[in-house]
């Protein structure tokens, strides 16, 4: 039963219900209610002037003449300047869906000219998009591709296409004279369609080209100026003898000529774009404005436009940047046609128009968004585990790790406790890890890396550096040696993917025959590290253990492992290398077996102390772009006897220059606190920085690792940091025999 | 919301010539790089004709099969790129920002990721159902 108080559906404007008729806009059913969504400006109810302009349900700048009129929207109006008020920040908002298209041909716009290109594309059998404004289609830029965005009441459509064909029509040009910001204007397409819709002009008068389907009494001369207070009253002609007409009217219609809707056109220079109908025409230009607003968007004046012309800006870009004109929501629609008619009334010359750049319209950051994503962060398969275990996850080295479990331990110092005087498991799976086969893999090692390779025996590992063609540290790892022709190579975690590349790259440069399978992905590592770990992996079944820096191939509570012995916590150590769908039944039986033995798992954080005790690198933290070898106090790494390597002439230039920096241990009272990145002081001089820092409580002091530069030939004894003295010591701080390590 | 399964696959890195040269009849191949394959059949080493190429059984993928329906409607959302048209094809290249491979047939295609993303592609696939 229709409601007889209230027989249309309502939109809210102002707060204030407004009726909805058949296919209205929101312009023509404010308009109806004698509500101008900006107060003032000639409207052309084609989406091309910035007049209509109203905020919709949070969202500013939509254009009331193209939004279809809807029971329940929330409109507001808002006087063009100063802008409307920012949205507010706690609106929810459903992500906007962007759909990814391919095709072979776009057409934007489908109107005649539209239509017929459209027609004839597929013609041929081409595939072809069409898409129209007036279908809520509204593509708002072209980048290089050619990719085409638009929006559309689904979300973003992404388009990619060989060829654009647009056929984006012409827009009226607007008045531009004093009183032009008053309501009562309309150009003479806007006035056909708001008549139609039912909206009572009052009496109208129109200039120019008259409207169609309009009686109207039709006005010749020359446009001097609107007059009225807010809402017209009347227009002023004059005739070529310069006598002037008022006319009092209501509304008046303006067909001032056609200017090419060609932005998207200017947008794709130099793409397969083309204008086909009305926006391929050049368009008519203006009378010279002489008094009134110029560019509605940005407050422009005829009278700025000609402070800045006196100022020299004569260029059309220039003028653009001097004054924001044709830089505003409608992006030149309205003031171009008259800023270049202005330009060449005082230059002699017609002026090309300016750049056209996405977007052609205000977008909101979600429309922006659309299809993007965060980073991805990879996950062990362990991941699971440690957030039961309370972990704190953080993105390090391009993975989720634990960087300490003090959700479930209470303190990293436990973890760091469970390592020196018991058993802690750390998942390792993030190493890179390579497999190297083929009949070359020796020779093509040796050539790779900086150390002896031929001497690595089957079952063995050597820790060894990756250089740069400039002898700068990238990587550090291990080459395990399988057998004659099969290696095993560890990276550190995050650079599997660029030493996969650099593998490969100089294999193929060399010409050798060798296979590299990437398994950093499919093989999960757990580090058993502790004075009890060799206890808990014989619980675990391991009959054989692989002596310091070799490794085997065993099974492990039924799991198929490589097992390496090695020590980065300065501990005994074990890395378990294993097909990653065992690594949580691996890590749970180990914290099974080794719940009276006190095992913990241990972070990152924990980690960071004990491999600092034993004065171990990490690549990318104590290392810089320019570390070579001997500036990391690793020279004996690498053997300068040997034929070749990748970066031995640089080494061979660089080792005979006088070293001006090193990275050096250093050690200073718990006080000081030093952290990652404090400046070191020789006297009053800046002497270097710290790169890794921490409070080891084994030894009862702070010790870190510090780039420090040379003084009158040597490496300070004594620096100060943080004010207190540190003095420089080798390194391990920690155990320097290693017999922990290796016991 | 199809789970992302576990598919154990043999993976082999070799000489592109003794890939060509392998019968993989009808198996699943997905042939990622000129020198690398997953099959989901045995491949007797004697059979490959490069003594140096590596073969492993590989877990690391996950995978979860849409219907072709399903599949267009999630890729129309995630894949920037264009898809081959014959069937079966095989594709590879980034989906929902995620390294991903697809094995596309006519009536259902397969979305495999390495298990490392798994998690990450979980929420894109939460509106469709499994078509293994």
């Amino acid at each position: 039963m229709p409601d007889t108080h209230f027989p249309f559906p309502r939109f809210i404007l102002d707060g204030k219900p407004v009726d909805i008729h058949a296919d209205d806009t929101i312009l023509s059913a404010a308009l109806r209610a004698d509500l101008h969504p900006t107060g003032g400006g000639c409207l052309c109810c084609a989406g091309d002037c910035p007049h209509c302009l109203i905020t919709l349900d949070g969202v500013s700048y939509v254009r009331a003449c193209q939004t279809p009129a809807r029971p329940g929207q929330q409109v507001e109006r808002h006087h063009l300047h100063p802008y409307p008020p920012l949205p507010d920040s706690q609106l929810e908002r459903a992500a906007v869906t962007a759909r990814h298209l391919h095709t072979d041909v776009v057409v934007i716009g489908l109107g005649q000219a539209g239509r017929k290109a459209k027609q004839e594309a597929e013609a041929v059998g081409k595939r072809v998009i069409g898409l129209d404004a007036n279908a809520q289609q509204e593509v708002i830029g072209i980048y290089e591709g050619i990719l085409v965005v638009a929006r559309t009441e689904a979300g973003m459509l992404h388009i990619y296409a060989d060829e654009v064909v647009v056929a984006t029509g012409a827009a009226e040009i607007q008045p531009v004279a004093a009183g032009s910001d008053l309501s009562g204007l309309l150009t003479a397409r806007a006035a056909t369609k708001l008549a139609r819709a039912g909206i009572d002009l009052g009496k109208v008068v129109s200039l120019g080209i008259p409207p169609d389907d309009l009686e109207v009494a039709h006005l010749e001369g020359d446009l001097v100026r609107f007059e009225g207070t807010d809402k017209l009253e009347a227009v002023v002609v004059s005739d070529s003898s310069g006598n002037q007409q008022r006319v009092p009217c209501d509304t008046v219609t303006l067909g001032l000529g056609y200017y090419p809707r060609d932005a998207l056109v200017r947008m794709g220079h130099g793409l397969n774009v083309r204008a086909v109908g009305d926006c391929a025409q050049p368009g008519d230009i203006p009378p010279c404005p002489t008094s009134g607003v110029l560019c509605p968007c940005s407050g422009v004046t005829v009278a700025d436009m000609e402070a800045v012309w006196k100022q020299g800006f004569h260029e059309l870009e220039l003028v653009k940047r001097a004054t924001l004109a044709g830089t505003g929501t409608c992006q030149g629609s309205v003031c171009l046609p008259h800023i270049r008619s202005f330009l060449q009334a005082r230059g002699e010359v017609l002026q090309a128009p300016f750049t056209a750049r996405p977007m052609t319209r205000q977008v909101t950051i979600g429309e922006v968004a659309a299809g993007a994503a965060l980073q991805p962060t990879p996950r062990t398969a362990l991941d699971s585990e440690h957030r039961k275990l309370g972990a704190t996850m953080d993105r390090i080295g391009g993975w989720w790790r634990p960087w300490n479990y003090n959700g479930g331990y209470g303190t990293t110092w436990a973890e760091y406790w469970a390592v020196r005087e018991a058993v802690s498991l750390g998942d390792v799976s993030t190493l890179g890890k390579l497999s190297l086969s083929g009949p070359d893999a020796l020779p093509f090692l040796e050539r790779l890396y900086p150390t002896q390779v031929a001497t690595i025996k089957n079952g063995r590992s050597r820790y060894a550096l990756l250089l740069d063609e400039r002898g700068y540290v990238v990587d550090d790892g291990l080459i395990a040696r399988e057998n004659d022709t099969r290696f095993y190579l560890t990276f550190t975690s995050g650079g599997s993917s660029f030493a996969e590349g650099w593998l490969r790259d100089w294999a193929e440069s060399w010409g050798l025959d060798v296979r590299i399978m990437n398994r950093t992905q499919s093989l999960g590592a757990i580090n058993v590290t502790g004075p009890l770990a060799t206890h808990l992996l014989q619980r675990a079944g391991l009959a054989k253990l692989p002596a310091f820096m070799r490794h085997l191939e065993t099974e492990l509570a039924g799991v198929r492992c490589k097992v390496f012995r090695l020590s980065f916590t300065g501990e005994v150590s074990y890395e378990l290398h294993h097909s990653v769908e065992h690594s949580v039944y691996l890590w749970q039986t180990l914290m099974a077996l080794g719940t009276d033995l006190g095992i913990k798992a241990h972070g990152l954080e924990a980690l960071d102390m004990l491999r600092l005790e034993k004065g171990h690198i990490i690549v990318n933290k104590d290392t810089d772009f320019d570390s070579t070898p001997r500036r990391l106090q690793h020279g004996w790494l690498v053997n300068m006897s040997k034929p070749d390597f990748v970066g031995k002439q640089a080494l061979s230039r660089t080792d005979n220059i006088p070293l001006n920096k090193a990275l050096v241990g250093l050690e200073v009272a718990k006080e000081a606190a030093p952290q990652e990145g404090d400046v070191i002081y020789h006297g009053d001089d800046y002497a270097g920085y710290i790169t890794s820092a921490t409070y080891s409580p084994v030894l009862g002091t702070c010790v870190m690792l510090a780039w420090l530069y040379v003084f009158a030939g040597d490496l300070p004894a004594a620096v100060t940091v943080r004010g207190h003295s540190a003095r420089r010591v080798p390194t391990p701080f920690y155990n320097p025999e290693a017999s922990r390590a290796r016991a | 919301m199809p789970a992302l399964k576990p598919f154990t696959l043999n993976r082999i890195v070799a000489l592109p010539q003794a890939l060509d040269a392998l019968p993989f009849g009808n198996a699943l191949a997905l042939r990622v790089a000129p020198d690398e394959l997953f099959i989901d059949t045995e491949i007797p080493s004697d059979s490959l004709e490069d003594a140096h190429a590596i073969i492993t059984r590989d877990t690391s993928l996950h995978g979860a099969w849409l219907s072709a329906g399903d599949a267009a409607d999630f890729l129309i959302r995630e894949c920037r790129w264009r898809l081959p048209e014959t069937r079966p094809a095989f594709a590879q290249g980034a989906v929902a920002h995620l390294p991903v491979k697809l094995y596309l047939e006519t009536t259902r295609v397969l979305i495999l990721v390495a298990a490392v993303y798994a998690a990450e592609l979980e929420p894109h696939l939460l509106h469709y159902k499994d078509a293994a």
